[in-house]
C-alpha cells in the first residue's frame, strides 16, 4: 500500500516555497469557523511546561491558547535558517477564502507588473488612478455578472448589493445608477421566460415578442421610477420653474 | 435696560475672559454654552424697546459667527481619503512587528525587509538609514528616541542597534534577547525591548552594561510595549493575550512580582496599546482576531472601564492630542481606521483605503497627521486629527487702539 498522502506534509512544502518568497508561514492550529485554514503540526521538541525559551522558538503550550480546536498551538521550527520568522495566529487571514481576489498575497496585485517600486516614493496619484480604474472595472463587472447572479430571479436590486460587497477597497460610497442597472435584469428575466415556448415560433416572431415584452417592461420600470419621491420632486421643481418664469 | 449686564460689561468682565489665554476646547465650549443660557452673549447694553429697525440684519450677523465657529469645532471635516500615499515595498506582513515610527524631528522611519528608510515629512526627502543581510535581518521593530535623532532598531536575530539618524552612524549594539525583538519603547534614557522570547529588557543606553533589569511575566511574544507619558508605568501586551502593567520604580529589583496589574480579559494577542494624553493612568488596549475589542483600563486601580467590540482585528491605537478622540486601525476584512469619540465611543469617522490589513500607525509630532502602513505595501498619511491652526487671531486684535476697553454702542 503506497504511503498515505499526508495532507500535512504537502502543505508544508507549499508553505516553504511560499515562505521563500514572502517569509511568512502559517502555523497555528486555532480554528476559525467558515473558511479553510491550513492546520498542521510540525514535528519537533516537545515544549516542556511553560517554557518558551527553547532555541527553536516554540511558542506557548497546548493549554495556553484556549482555541476552539483540541490541539495545542505550536510554532514552527526554523525551516529556512535564521531568516524564518515565526508566525502566530494573528497572521492568519480569516477571510482569505472569501476575498474576491483582493488583498491576497500581500497586495502585490495592486500594482501593475511594470511599475517600478521605490521605497517611500510618493504614489498618491498612481494609487488614485489605480483605484479609479478598479471602480470602473467593478462597475462593468457588476453589469456583466448581474445575469449570473440573477439566475434565481431575486427581487432586490442586484447592482446595489454587488456594489456594496465591493465597496470596501474604494473610499467613500459609490452611487449606483438605478436605471442602467435594471436593464440587464429585465433582459435576463425575458430570456428565461422565452426559453420555455420558443419551439413553436419562428425567429421573427420570437424577435417581435421580445421587443414587445421589453417595451412593456421598460415602460413599467419607467413608470415605477416616475412614482418615486425623488422623481416627483424633480417634476414638481420643473413645473415650479416654468411657472415662475411666466411671472 | 439690564443694569446688571451693563455693569458687567462696563467693568470689563467679558474682556477678562477673552484675555484669559488658551484653554482647552471643552472648557471653551462649556463657557460659551453657559454664556448662551445666561444671555451673556449680548454685544449691546442698550437695545430698542420695539422691534429692531430694518437694519436688524447687522445684529444677526454679529451673533451668527460664534455659532458657526462652534459648529465647525464640533464637527470638523475629516477627509475620507489619504492625504498622501507612499510606496512601502517588501514590508513584512506580520502582525507582531512594529515597523513604523514618526520621530519628533518630523522624520518617519519605516522598516522594509532588511532595510530601514527615513522619510522627512517637512520636505519629502527619502534616505536609507541601514541595510542588513539575511543573517541579522529582517528588521522587526523601530522606535525613535524622544530627541528625534536616535533610532532604536530591533532585528530578527535578537540584536538591537542604536543609530544616529543625522549622521547615519551606528552607535551601539545591545544584546540580551534570545529571539527576535518585536517591540521597543523609550523612557528617557531607558530603552525597553520586548521580544519573542517573552522577556522585556530595560536597557540604560548610556552605560556599558546596559541591562538594568528584565521584566518576566509574559509567556509568549511581547508585541506591544508602551511607557506612560509620566514614565512611571510600562504597559506590555503579548501573544499570550495578557496586558501587564509594570512599575518603573520596581525596575531595580529583580523580584518575581515586578508587575502591578495583569489584565487577562482579552481573548487574542494584544499589540495595540496607547496611554491617554489627557487623563493620566488611562490605558486603551486592542485585541487581535479572536477578540476584536478595545478595552479601557485604570492602571491605578486595575479596573476595566469600558470594552467595545469593533468587529475586526485591532492592530494599533492612537489618542488625539487635541480632542478627546481615539483612532483605531483594523485588519480583516475592511482594513479601515476608525475614529471614536471618547468616552462615548461613538464612531466619528471610518477611513477606508488600505487594501490589506493595517499593520502599524504613527502620529506626527504636531499631532494632526497619522501615518498608517499596511500589508498592501503602502504608507498612507491621514489628516484625521484636525488641521493645524493657520494663524493666531490675537495679533489682529492688537492693531486696534484700546483693545481692552469694552465699547458702549
Amino acid at each position: 500500500m503506497p504511503e498515505a498522502r499526508d495532507r500535512l506534509s504537502s502543505q508544508e512544502d507549499a508553505l516553504t516555497t511560499y515562505s521563500n518568497q514572502r517569509r511568512i508561514f502559517i502555523s497555528s492550529s486555532r480554528n476559525f469557523v467558515g473558511f479553510n485554514l491550513i492546520i498542521f503540526v510540525l514535528e519537533g521538541e516537545d515544549d516542556e511546561g511553560q517554557s518558551t525559551r527553547t532555541p527553536l522558538g516554540w511558542i506557548g503550550t497546548p493549554g495556553s491558547m484556549g482555541g476552539v480546536s483540541g490541539r495545542g498551538s505550536i510554532g514552527t521550527s526554523r525551516i529556512d535558517g535564521s531568516s524564518a520568522p515565526i508566525i502566530g495566529q494573528e497572521n492568519i487571514s480569516p477571510i482569505v477564502a472569501l476575498a474576491r481576489g483582493r488583498g491576497q498575497g500581500g497586495g502585490n496585485n495592486i500594482f501593475p507588473a511594470w511599475f517600478r517600486r521605490k521605497p517611500l516614493r510618493d504614489i498618491t496619484d498612481v494609487m488614485k488612478a489605480i483605484e479609479r480604474r478598479r471602480t470602473h472595472l467593478e462597475e462593468r463587472q457588476g453589469l456583466q455578472t448581474e445575469g449570473h447572479i440573477l439566475q434565481d430571479q431575486t427581487v432586490h436590486d442586484p447592482f446595489v448589493s454587488v456594489s456594496d460587497a465591493q465597496r470596501h477597497p474604494t473610499t467613500g460610497i459609490r452611487q449606483s445608477p438605478p436605471t442602467v442597472g435594471k436593464v440587464p435584469k429585465i433582459l435576463v428575466n425575458i430570456t428565461d421566460q422565452n426559453e420555455e415556448d420558443s419551439a413553436c415560433l419562428t425567429p421573427q416572431k420570437k424577435l417581435l415578442n421580445n421587443i414587445d415584452t421589453v417595451e412593456k417592461v421598460v415602460m413599467e420600470e419607467l413608470r415605477m421610477l416616475k412614482r418615486t419621491p425623488s422623481a416627483k420632486k424633480a417634476e414638481r421643481g420643473k413645473r415650479v420653474r416654468t411657472l415662475m418664469s411666466m411671472r | 435696560m439690564d443694569f446688571d449686564f451693563a455693569h458687567y460689561m462696563l467693568t470689563g468682565g467679558k474682556v477678562e475672559i477673552d484675555n484669559f489665554g488658551p484653554c482647552s476646547s471643552p472648557k471653551q465650549l462649556y463657557r460659551k454654552h453657559i454664556a448662551e443660557i445666561l444671555n451673556m452673549n449680548r454685544t449691546r447694553i442698550l437695545t430698542f424697546k420695539d422691534k429692531a429697525p430694518p437694519s436688524a440684519n447687522k445684529i444677526d450677523v454679529s451673533l451668527s459667527p460664534p455659532t458657526e465657529t462652534e459648529s465647525i469645532k464640533l464637527r470638523r471635516h475629516i477627509s475620507q481619503s489619504a492625504e498622501r500615499i507612499l510606496d512601502a515595498p517588501d514590508i513584512i506582513d506580520d502582525f507582531y512587528l512594529n515597523l513604523l515610527d514618526w520621530g519628533s524631528s518630523n522624520v518617519v522611519a519605516i522598516a522594509l525587509g532588511n532595510n530601514v528608510y527615513l522619510w522627512d515629512a517637512s520636505d519629502g526627502s527619502i534616505s536609507e538609514l541601514l541595510s542588513t543581510d539575511d543573517d541579522m535581518g529582517p528588521v522587526t521593530s523601530v522606535k525613535w528616541a524622544s530627541d528625534g535623532r536616535n533610532l532604536a532598531v530591533g532585528f530578527n536575530n535578537s540584536h538591537v542597534e542604536l543609530w544616529d539618524a543625522s549622521t547615519i552612524q551606528l552607535l551601539r549594539t545591545l544584546r540580551g534577547h534570545r529571539l527576535r525583538v518585536s517591540s521597543l519603547d523609550w523612557n528617557d534614557h531607558i530603552l525597553s525591548t520586548g521580544g519573542m522570547d517573552s522577556m522585556i529588557i530595560n536597557n540604560d543606553v548610556r552605560i556599558q552594561s546596559h541591562i538594568v533589569n528584565i521584566f518576566r511575566g509574559h509567556t509568549q511574544e511581547v508585541c506591544g510595549l508602551k511607557w506612560c507619558p509620566s514614565g512611571r508605568q510600562l504597559a506590555s501586551g503579548g501573544n499570550d493575550n495578557v496586558v501587564t502593567i509594570w512599575c518603573a520604580s520596581m525596575a531595580s529589583s529583580n523580584s518575581s512580582n515586578q508587575w502591578i496589574h495583569r489584565f487577562r480579559e482579552h481573548s487574542a494577542a494584544v499589540k495595540a496599546l496607547s496611554w491617554c494624553p489627557f487623563q493620566s493612568n488611562l490605558l486603551a488596549s486592542g485585541g487581535g482576531i479572536g477578540d476584536q475589542c478595545i478595552k479601557f483600563w485604570n492602571t491605578n486601580t486595575g479596573a476595566c472601564l469600558n470594552s467595545i467590540s469593533t468587529g475586526s482585528q485591532v492592530c494599533s491605537l492612537l489618542w488625539n492630542s487635541h480632542e478627546k478622540e481615539l483612532l483605531s486601525a483594523h485588519g480583516f476584512n475592511e482594513n479601515q481606521l476608525i475614529l471614536w469619540k471618547y468616552p462615548s465611543m461613538v464612531k466619528i469617522a471610518e477611513l477606508y483605503g488600505h487594501m490589506s490589513r493595517v499593520l502599524s500607525m504613527a502620529k506626527s509630532p504636531d499631532g494632526y497627521t497619522v501615518a498608517s502602513v499596511a500589508g498592501d505595501e503602502t504608507l498612507r498619511l491621514w489628516n484625521v486629527f484636525g488641521t493645524p491652526p493657520v494663524g493666531k487671531p490675537a495679533t489682529e486684535r492688537k492693531r486696534e487702539p484700546f483693545p481692552n476697553v469694552p465699547r458702549i454702542r
